[in-house]
């Protein structure tokens, strides 16, 4: 088990919480909580060897936008694609925003 | 590509038998070796283009040791689907039936899938070992388990199995086969509005992926992706 720990400028912190992704292989899963004002951090815990460079190349570009609101994200990771990543974390933010209530 | 049903062509998470020089060049030595010992490649899921071959990938003797790689048209001589592996039940007696967990559990989980009366298989490590008799499954591993399910899966009814499945004696993840792709059931038994399929052409997320209009989402669906490394 490797972790990694990043963070980006960020603007308000996120409305709410939110939840997205299964443990399950080639998925993650993405915990997501407000975080401090201006700044989001990423935490990510993988099962995978030598993955930290594309890690960062691919949440450096999703947390490009220092506009975004500031979360902090926990991602569990099980050998997920890069393309996988990014939907899963897009899927938390946009509950976070409200736009997925995950209600069902 | 809808892999749900029955097709003509081998389905991602199949084992063909291949000969060694089927792979074309640019294959790591290790995988060719593995081919040349006789061990078969397991079919990925990715885009089918013409004249590219079929996507497969090679299993290594490390954990995570995987090489994409394509087959050329036609280049196999014998194939397993997980259905099959189900069938023969080759966990009963099993040699590591007590040293892998996974192995050991596939026997609660046959129970269960057979009485609900799902079309499923094993895939993942188990799969591979019930197959061709290679101890790749190590003591955490999971049991893989696909289910077929051509026809809409009710989430309480995905909720039920997801559940069930939990209370055996190894972590179990099974993927639901839908028409449009490869659907975690985990993810489908859970509350997202929208869960996430692998489809040959990447993976996308979907609120129903069994609605014909699963094209609802078709903006959301990837134009072009790179090769993945898995099924």
């Amino acid at each position: 088990m490797q972790t990694l720990s990043l963070d980006y400028p960020a603007g308000a912190p996120a409305a709410r919480r939110a939840l997205a992704g299964v443990v399950g292989s080639g998925d993650l899963e993405v915990l997501l909580e407000p975080g401090a004002d201006g700044r989001s951090t990423v935490e990510i815990n993988t099962s995978v060897d030598g993955v930290n460079e594309i890690w960062t190349a691919v949440v450096d570009r999703i947390f490009a936008d220092a506009a975004q609101p500031a979360v902090a994200l926990e991602i569990n990771d099980f050998g997920a694609t890069p393309a996988v990543v990014r939907l899963r974390i897009a899927q938390a933010m946009e509950q976070a925003a409200g736009a997925d209530t995950g209600a069902h | 590509m809808d892999y749900s049903r029955h097709t003509a062509v081998p389905r991602p998470h199949d084992l063909v038998w291949i000969e060694p020089d089927a792979l074309g060049e640019h294959i790591a030595p290790w995988a060719l070796a593995r081919v040349a010992a006789g061990q078969p490649v397991v079919v990925r899921r990715a885009r089918r283009d013409a004249g590219r071959g079929l996507p497969v990938g090679v299993r290594g003797a490390h954990r995570g040791q995987r090489e994409a790689a394509r087959l050329e048209p036609g280049r196999w001589q014998a194939l397993r689907t997980p259905e099959s592996l189900a069938a023969d039940g080759a966990w009963i007696e099993h040699p590591r039936a007590a040293a892998v967990a996974a192995i050991g559990a596939a026997a609660g989980a046959a129970c269960l899938l057979n009485a609900g009366g799902w079309c499923w298989g094993v895939t993942g490590a188990v799969g591979f070992e019930l197959a061709t008799g290679e101890p790749v499954c190590h003591a955490d591993s999971d049991l893989d388990v696909l289910i077929r399910a051509p026809e809409r899966v009710p989430r309480a009814e995905a909720r039920r199995l997801a559940r069930a499945l939990e209370a055996l004696s190894a972590p179990c993840d099974a993927q639901i086969e839908t028409p449009a792709g490869g659907v975690a059931l985990a993810d489908w038994a859970g509350a997202a509005k929208r869960v996430l399929v692998k489809s040959d052409a990447g993976p996308f997320l979907c609120a129903d992926p069994w609605s014909e209009s699963g094209s609802a989402d078709a903006d959301r669906r990837p134009s072009s992706v790179a090769e993945s490394p898995s099924g």
